[in-house]
């Protein structure tokens, strides 16, 4: 048994993932000489389950209801994000059907139940097929949904489509559903394809046309479809620029939206949107009677506020993500952090006082919950969402034929951190779980609900552990700090974006890239908002390599 | 997101709970007039109705102390000398139609614990080392590619608790995951354009109209399809083949459906199902009422292949059985199924057993549900194959040898049902492809590497 799990842990070396140990320091060398950045093909991604939904929103207006019934988006690993699992699984035929009763759906809120399908419209049909105002209808619509404006040939093809309807159904709006249902329906709209044009530029690469810049850009920091004015932009030529293109990103962060791009990503990468899933957090209520539907929602939406204060309203750095006091709760969450809610209804601004011991988000309830069983804490889970998540360092599977159990608690194993001793005693067990479990028994004060303790079965809790040989921490206020300054974790959110924005895991080609942005990040003291600013006016945004074995262009 | 949606409920005294709701099998569906399918292809005799497939998976494997006799017997499992385990017994009443299948191995390598067991017996092949990709497709889709095209889906994929993973692969990254909404498996298969045999009526208009949608949507699909790199190609062409089948569906439902004579509309599912006062979900019921979805989707050929996963692998759900208690950090708990394949202190795992046993029992229901349903001179049950398989057989250490496999209604005959069948160490693989040749699929090999198999296991056979 252990001969074959040394053996797994070896062949995963071979492909990068390690767990040797030595993965938590980053020696100081010189830096080696890297290549110079090569991109990769631009990948076809199909819109999120939440980027679907914003978009339909800004294409319908916000009354609009958004079926529920979506395929639900998958992740490429435990750990990994939606973003990129778009860009590889395919839709299963279930999930096609779903996209065909969703167009209709919405298509006749939108035409058939509104009170005034011609307000939105934008005209008033002449006789039950007025082609004329179809055209300027679909002409507007389409521009929206596509992202680019439609061919005449497919201007054409779609009022033709509403006027044989109308027709048939005797109703000038009815017969616009189908033409609407024809637009949803499409690949044009399911999917954002990145593919570019050789540019005049580089040899060999590919530029993406400002229309696909744009709707990159517009899915990045908005995650939603571009609006009328950045299509106006790409049309008046704009985006050509770099001074353009900067003006127009600046604007983009501006926008209100830009927040609810923050959220979209954050929920990615902390995989927050798990905790709107209530078969997925499950919390005994035998011995959790705080514990209730409603706490999975409220504490996500406690960790994308302090996000959104952070980034936009502070503009502070990436550190204190990590470190700080101030977050925003309800009455739900107030109840579990034994304080006094902060507002009557709804959040409000709350700082914890320095000698609570809550720091950051690896405080807050959202990763707490998530990463426990259902009525007790794992040092173990929190560690390996700490390495995979915050650290962006992959941790192998257990290996087959391994009991996992821990020994129940004893009186002579009252704590998690006697149980989980065997993981560090272990060799086969202590070459991953070293760098999991003394990372997660740091936050030991926190049981399965997040709430705070200093005893576990009348004995007193040690929280302290380390990040890696050198690096030592007493509890979790100080494992905060030590994250906050690991080099590791702020270049695991450049990378984490970079794949977020490009929908692809990076190679090695394009290192030199994420060093650029990771320089500048540090150099802007970790401001997000300005990583932001810095990846989308990057070169690792606007090229792609053309398709690989392409078949030839029908068109 | 609860996957079940809301919706007004509505009374459960569905035709068929009466037949269904007790043990005894006696009351028959009405018959209708037009009795039997007018291109002929279903007589009294049952000769010509078609075979269906299914699997029947429950998460989290049997016990650390295997499920079945100490000694494989050959008796058959009517026989009362028969060495009926504690785990076995719920199944016990479906016992001349059904075979336990022993002793063979998963024999690709376990990896990724739970995964790697799905993938193994299901499509015979591993996970890829380093991204755990799925390589090969799974039995449930090698049989929809030969024996799906007539119906009106081609495969569908159920669950008895609210996850959607997916144990139906159509091949790398092309999962198909699991509907744990009665409610939308009911929208799907009996509203929008459904009648029942011999139900006349208009046919619906729209479904013209939808079709041309569609024909638009496909010619988008193929002019982008030419842009892109070969891989981003086949997804896109995995999406124009599902739309091409949303039309064909259309087409069908303008026609006229299938006339067999047990099909009926079941009594439309509660949009959520409460779960009781600890927070236990209602699986039984969950479990009933996608047993009835799945007999009238058979019995009225709306598909012929199915997929349901009872629980997924690693979950832990806490099912609604005796008292799942465990002391733990001297606190009284309620104990998830996984949790407690690792964790429950009594080395001889009495809760894990209890937790067995209830899925045993669930199995059962839905097999006698099944087997409820009157076609020609059998039931719905003899003409099908039902494949009942885990992730694993120890859960404790997610071993994939000794694995727990149980087949049901033996495929029109052609399978060996009524008898233990011991594999003796062979290749799971084999079983796989015997099951796939009942099918009338017609394949060289079955999996890939160590689960690699080029033959079938002769004794399964009738």
């Amino acid at each position: 048994m252990t001969t074959s799990a040394r053996a797994l842990c070896a062949g995963l070396l071979l492909v990068g993932l390690g767990c040797d140990g030595s993965i938590g320091m980053r020696e100081p060398q010189p830096e080696p000489e890297q290549p110079a950045f090569e991109p990769q093909p631009g990948p076809l991604r199909r819109l999120t389950a939440t980027e679907y939904r914003n978009t339909v929103r800004d294409l319908f207006g916000p009354d609009i209801v958004v079926p529920s019934s979506l395929e639900e988006d998958q992740r490429p690993d435990e750990h990994g994000l939606v973003a990129v699992g778009v860009s590889t699984f395919s839709v299963s035929s279930a999930g096609v059907q779903k996209y065909e009763d969703a167009a209709y759906s919405l298509a006749e809120q939108a035409l058939v139940q509104a009170e005034d399908p011609a307000a939105f419209v934008g005209c008033t049909p002449g006789g039950t097929v007025d082609g004329a105002c179809a055209s300027r209808f679909l002409e507007r619509f389409g521009r929206r949904a596509w992202r680019r404006p439609l061919s005449p040939a497919e201007r054409d093809r779609l009022v033709a489509i509403a006027d044989d309807a109308a027709e048939r159904t005797g109703d000038f709006h009815q017969g616009l559903v189908y033409a609407v249902a024809t637009v949803l329906q499409s690949p044009n709209f399911v999917f954002r394809a990145e593919v570019g044009k050789p540019s005049p530029t580089r040899a060999g690469w590919n530029e993406l046309t400002d229309y696909e810049l744009a709707t990159r850009l517009s899915y990045l920091l908005w995650s939603t479809t571009p609006d009328d004015a950045l299509l106006d932009a790409v049309a008046a030529g704009d985006l050509t620029t770099p001074a353009g293109l900067e003006a127009e990103v600046r604007r983009m962060l501006e926008d209100p939206k830009a927040r609810q791009g923050l959220r979209a990503f954050f929920d990615d990468m902390l995989i927050l949107d798990k905790l709107l899933e209530t078969s997925e957090i499950q919390k005994d209520p035998t011995v959790f009677l705080h514990y209730n539907a409603e706490v999975g929602p409220s504490a996500r939406e406690e960790t994308l506020r302090f996000l959104e204060d952070l980034v936009f309203e502070r503009e502070g750095s990436w550190g204190e993500a990590f470190t700080s006091r101030r977050t925003f709760i309800d009455r739900t969450l107030a109840s579990i952090y034994a304080v006094p809610a902060p507002a009557r209804e709804g959040f409000g601004a709350y700082e914890f006082p320095a000698e609570a011991g809550r720091r950051g988000i690896l405080g807050h309830v959202s990763f707490l919950i998530a990463n426990s069983n259902r009525a007790t804490s794992s040092a173990t889970k929190r560690g390996a969402y700490i390495r995979q998540v915050l650290l962006c360092q992959p941790i192998p599977p257990p290996p087959p034929d391994v009991d996992t159990a821990l020994e129940p608690s004893s009186p002579s194993a009252p704590t998690l951190r006697d149980r989980v001793a065997r993981h560090l005693q272990d060799p086969t067990c202590a070459s991953c779980h070293q760098l999991m479990d003394p990372l997660g028994l740091g936050l030991e004060n926190f049981d399965a609900l997040g709430r705070w303790r200093t005893t576990e079965n009348d004995v007193t809790i040690d929280p302290s552990g380390y990040l890696n040989d050198g690096v030592a921490f007493d509890d979790a206020a100080g494992l905060a700090e030590v994250l906050a300054d690991s080099d590791l974790a702020h270049d695991c959110l450049v990378r984490t974006l970079y794949r977020y924005g490009t929908g692809h895991h990076e190679v090695a080609s394009e290192s030199a890239a994420l060093r650029d942005l990771q320089r500048s990040f540090e150099a802007s003291d970790l401001n997000v908002k300005a990583l932001l600013l810095a990846l989308a006016t990057s070169d690792a945004l606007r090229f792609v390599l053309p398709p690989s074995d392409a078949a030839e262009v029908m068109e | 997101m609860s996957v079940i949606r809301k919706k007004p409920t509505f009374g459960r005294r569905s035709l068929l709970r009466g037949i269904l709701g007790g043990a005894a099998v006696g009351v028959s569906l009405p018959i209708l007039e037009i009795a039997m399918n007018e291109s002929g292809t279903a007589f009294a005799d049952g000769s010509g109705f078609p075979t269906r497939y299914m699997t029947w998976f429950w998460g989290n494997g049997v016990h650390p102390v295997g499920w079945g006799p100490d000694t494989p017997s050959a008796l058959p499992l009517t026989d009362p000398a028969f060495p009926w385990t504690d785990l076995w017994e719920p199944l016990r009443r479906l016992a001349p139609k059904l075979s336990f299948v022993t002793g063979f191995d998963v024999k690709t390598p376990g990896q990724y614990p739970h995964d790697s067991g799905i993938a193994g017996i299901l499509s015979g092949a591993p996970l890829t080392a380093d991204a755990k990709i799925w390589q090969r497709p799974t039995i449930d889709q090698i049989i929809a590619d030969e024996i799906g095209g007539e119906t009106l889906y081609k495969s569908l994929h159920l669950a008895g608790t609210d996850f959607t993973k997916a144990i139906a692969h159509r091949g790398p990254n092309d999962r198909l995951p699991s509907e744990p909404s009665p409610l939308a498996i009911y929208e799907q298969l009996f509203t929008a354009g459904f009648r029942l045999p011999g139900e006349g009526g208009v046919v619906d208009p729209s479904l013209a109209l939808r079709r041309s949608v569609l024909d638009a949507v496909a010619d988008d699909s193929r002019r982008m399809q030419a842009r892109l790199g070969r891989a981003d190609q086949r997804r896109l062409d995995q999406h124009f083949t599902a739309i091409r089948e949303i039309e064909l569906r259309l087409r069908r439902l303008e026609e006229d459906p299938p006339n067999y004579a047990a099909c009926a509309r079941p009594e439309m599912p509660p949009g959520e199902l409460p779960p009781d006062e600890r927070g236990r979900p209602d699986t039984d019921e969950h479990n009933r009422l996608m047993a009835e979805l799945t007999a009238m989707a058979f019995a009225c050929d709306q598909t012929r292949v199915i997929t349901y996963m009872l629980s997924p692998p690693v979950s832990d759900v806490v099912f609604p059985v005796g008292d799942l208690d465990v002391i733990d950090d001297g606190n009284r708990l309620l104990k998830g199924h996984h949790d407690l394949t690792h964790n429950e202190p009594d080395p001889a795992m009495p809760k894990v057993r209890e937790i067995v046993i209830y899925i045993m029992e669930r199995l059962a229901t839905y097999m006698e549900i099944l087997d409820s349903v009157p076609e020609g001179d059998g039931t719905l049950l003899d003409h099908s194959l039902v494949l009942g398989t885990s992730d694993s057989s120890n859960p404790r250490l997610h071993s994939l040898e000794y694995y727990p496999i149980v087949l049901f209604g033996g495929a029109d005959g052609k399978l060996k049902m009524n008898a233990q069948i011991d594999g003796s160490r062979d290749n799971a693989s084999r079983v796989m492809m015997t099951l796939l040749r009942a099918m009338g699929v017609d394949r060289a090999t079955f999996g890939m590497d160590a689960g690699l198999v080029n033959d079938g296991y002769g004794d399964l056979e009738a």
